[in-house]
């Protein structure tokens, strides 16, 4: 992660942070506010840009992702998020509760004069456990904590221009940001093993099944759809992306979230700009105030429209105007930083 | 047969806690024909814990040796350790801690044989920003 500066130490649109080393995008859909249409904006945004560019859709909202739902895709495993889970073998226990102490979650449980045994579900996997144990009587176990897929667009003008990749955690399983964490990696090794001059190599650090993965020519975009919310989770799909666009509706609680994730995007030093969605409803000024005081540019309004619904629900591809300037825009701030040499080509 | 009350306060007249993991106090009181021996309140010091209380609050009465506990809502996770160390639940009823015992001692508490739904109450279950 990059240094975080204190608050004040403000740059609204540091291009210098930037990967230099890519032409690839790499933008978060966040906001805040839940409900906005986070995840209508990515599926319309990416679909969009896919008639002319490869893009990348990642479904960072593990806890329900429905990107595959929206766009309809094929479902492929890739991998396991694992993570440590430590195991108990009680005769080399002498039940002198160090584990138990260790353990800040309060998963390991001691009861006097019994063997300690593990909550599985409040484990986060940390292993102070394991070193805590002055009898050895600690394995490191694993546990799967969720799962990461990628499929491509079934309807045909978008297939082979777009996937999607996506994290799903286990239910009940409380580690989401291991698991948001393990699918941007997983989604950004990708975009850099394909950027590698030596292809023998990519075999091996491309897992299966990505044979069938359409990775011959990279990305130009990588789109990161992240829960609501400015917590773990959403600051992990943010880590090292060029641009956050803060979804937002013009509500005083659309403000008030958008006030709060802005904040967070100052202190991780992302530039970022304001969509606000519905913006026919409610009082667009509370947002222009925002983007005013904080110095973050409004690049997008899209007001309410039935029919991006509608078409939406039937998983059609939503075409509207403002999803075409929104794509257009972006294409051209894109444009703008490969020209200055922001980015390499 | 030793019970552990998840409660309100220290004594007999308190109200029983609808809440196991971060109830106040728990009472725990020997039952002994009817009769309730040597009543001792425990001070829970999980009801500002930021996750794990009901685990912690389940180990207390472990701890203490009860064979079963009077609660509200247990959480699946209170339950689980609850039920690998043996020890029953019942479900509480709207009253004082004596008024509860009464019941179970005539066999009118119903047993819980399932958690409550949902996670526990802490940092990332009881207000998720969703």
């Amino acid at each position: 992660m990059k240094g975080i500066l204190p608050r004040g130490s403000k740059k609204p649109f540091n291009f210098d942070i930037m990967n230099e080393n890519r032409k690839t995008m790499k933008i978060a859909i966040t906001g805040g506010k839940g409900g906005t249409g986070k995840s209508t904006i990515s599926t319309s945004l990416a679909s969009e840009l896919s008639n002319s560019n490869r893009v990348m859709l990642v479904d960072a909202d593990v806890e329900c992702p429905d990107d595959h739902i929206i766009l309809s895709t094929t479902q492929e495993k890739v991998e396991d998020v694992e993570t440590l889970l430590p195991t108990f073998d009680q005769e080399k226990c002498t039940q002198c509760s160090s584990c138990s102490e260790a353990c800040k979650e309060n998963a390991v449980v001691f009861v006097k004069d019994r063997y300690p045994f593990i909550v599985s579900g409040q484990c986060n996997g940390c292993g102070a456990c394991l070193y805590a144990c002055p009898s050895g009587a600690l394995q490191e176990g694993k546990q799967v904590v969720g799962t990461i897929y990628w499929g491509k667009c079934q309807r045909a003008n978008e297939s082979e221009n777009l996937i999607l990749v996506w994290g799903e955690i286990e239910i009940g399983c409380e580690n989401t940001s291991l698991v948001v964490k393990s699918t941007r990696d997983y989604a950004l090794n990708l975009i850099s093993s394909t950027t590698l001059p030596d292809s023998d190599s990519k075999d091996d650090l491309i897992k299966s099944p990505e044979d069938s993965l359409p990775l011959d020519s990279g990305f130009d975009y990588v789109l990161v759809d992240t829960a609501a919310g400015t917590h773990c989770n959403v600051i992990n799909a943010m880590i090292d992306v060029d641009l956050a666009l803060a979804v937002t509706e013009p509500t005083p609680l659309g403000k008030h979230d958008l006030e709060l994730i802005i904040s967070l995007l100052e202190i991780m030093e992302t530039p970022a700009q304001i969509i606000v969605n519905k913006s026919d409803r409610g009082d667009l000024n509370l947002i222009r105030n925002v983007s005013e005081n904080f110095n973050i540019p409004l690049i997008q309004e899209i007001p309410y429209e039935k029919d991006i619904m509608k078409k939406q629900s039937r998983s059609q591809p939503v075409t509207y105007e403002s999803f075409k300037e929104l794509a257009d825009s972006i294409s051209d701030l894109h444009n703008t930083m490969i020209g200055e040499g922001r980015m390499h080509q | 047969m030793k019970v552990a009350i998840a409660s309100t306060g220290e004594g007999l007249d308190s109200q029983a806690s609808p809440v196991f993991g971060r109830c106040s106090h728990l009472v725990v009181v020997d039952v002994v024909d009817g009769d309730f021996k040597n009543v001792k309140a425990i001070p829970n010091p999980s009801v500002n814990a930021s996750g794990g209380a009901g685990i912690q609050t389940a180990r207390i009465v472990g701890d203490e040796k009860a064979e079963a506990v009077i609660s509200g809502s247990v959480g699946p996770n209170a339950f689980e350790v609850l039920n690998q160390l043996g020890i029953k639940v019942y479900k509480m009823v709207l009253g004082t801690v004596e008024e509860n015992l009464n019941l179970l001692s005539q066999g009118k508490l119903e047993g819980s044989t399932f958690p409550a739904r949902g996670s526990g109450m802490g940092r990332r279950g009881g207000q998720r920003s969703r």
